[in-house]
């Protein structure tokens, strides 16, 4: 069982985690393409990070996370003040897998491709499972989502 | 078994002399990783996900992020032929992604195995 963590350090919630958890590999992948002009990222979520979201108790809300990125956007960040929000905020629940890549989409993928994922001719990204990306590392610099998808599917 | 906190600001050696825990804190790594060609993360801490970015073109995101784009990261290419040239990408690297690029000795992006090590203060 998660311990208290209300007003802890990320980074001890973090050390416990560590020390108490076993990593679990996700067999998720999100695939985004964030430009025109370059090939498709491929985002993988760490098992670490994995078994503290199933865990709860560990993880600040992501909200957090897009307030210290709009800190860092400003053109004079130098260093960021507002990182108490990543400690003093009450950490999220357990999470089911499904719902821990949905965060970690929000987290870690650039807004301008989450938010309007379904705009557009063709989607900018999609979650697949580890086996339907090729096998080879061939040609990786032109990988593209495919134009065929079946999002109803 | 739980522990309990030792809380202490110095630690004695009997013979060696002491050092205050300030070194052991800022000392310690803050990130790191042992990464695959693909970006799947081996094992790790304060890393929330690996991200392929193409050929040798890789990011880790942090957890609890960094203060500042100041942090010292040192990278290695993992390989039992020729060296890799490793690179931190500072274009695309934030106070909460660690961005890296490996070439081979020919300075060709290629794709191996990475390990990921950084030190710095925590926002």
């Amino acid at each position: 069982m998660t311990p208290d963590f209300k007003g802890t350090h990320l980074w001890d919630r973090l050390c416990w985690a560590k020390e108490n958890l076993d990593g679990v590999q996700s067999d998720y992948r999100v695939v985004y393409e964030d430009s025109i002009d370059e090939c498709a990222k491929i985002l993988v979520p760490d098992p670490n990070w994995m078994a503290c979201a199933l865990q709860g108790g560990i993880l600040p809300p992501v909200w957090v996370y897009w307030e210290l990125a709009k800190d860092e956007a400003q053109p004079d960040f130098k260093k960021h003040t507002r990182g108490y929000l990543l400690h003093e905020t009450e950490p999220m629940g357990p999470m089911t897998e499904e719902e821990a890549i949905e965060y970690l989409i929000q987290k870690d993928v650039p807004q301008s491709v989450w938010k309007s994922w379904d705009e557009g001719n063709r989607p900018k990204m999609v979650i697949c499972k580890k086996e339907q990306l090729p096998a080879t590392r061939e040609w990786r610099n032109a990988w593209r989502i495919s134009d065929d998808l079946d999002l109803a599917a | 078994m739980a522990f309990g906190t030792l809380k202490a600001d110095t630690l004695t050696h009997s013979t060696a002399g002491s050092l205050t825990t300030d070194y052991v804190v800022n000392g310690s790594a803050k990130a790191w990783a042992s990464g695959t060609p693909t970006a799947t993360v081996n094992d790790s801490f304060n890393v929330s996900a690996g991200t392929d970015y193409g050929t040798g073109d890789y990011t880790l995101t942090v957890t609890n992020s960094f203060a500042d784009v100041n942090y010292a990261m040192t990278a290695t290419g993992r390989g039992n032929t020729a060296g890799h040239i490793v690179t931190r990408n500072v274009a695309r690297g934030t106070a909460g992604i660690l961005a890296v690029e490996i070439e081979t000795d020919a300075g060709v992006a290629g794709d191996f195995a990475f390990d990921c090590n950084v030190h710095g203060d925590l926002a």
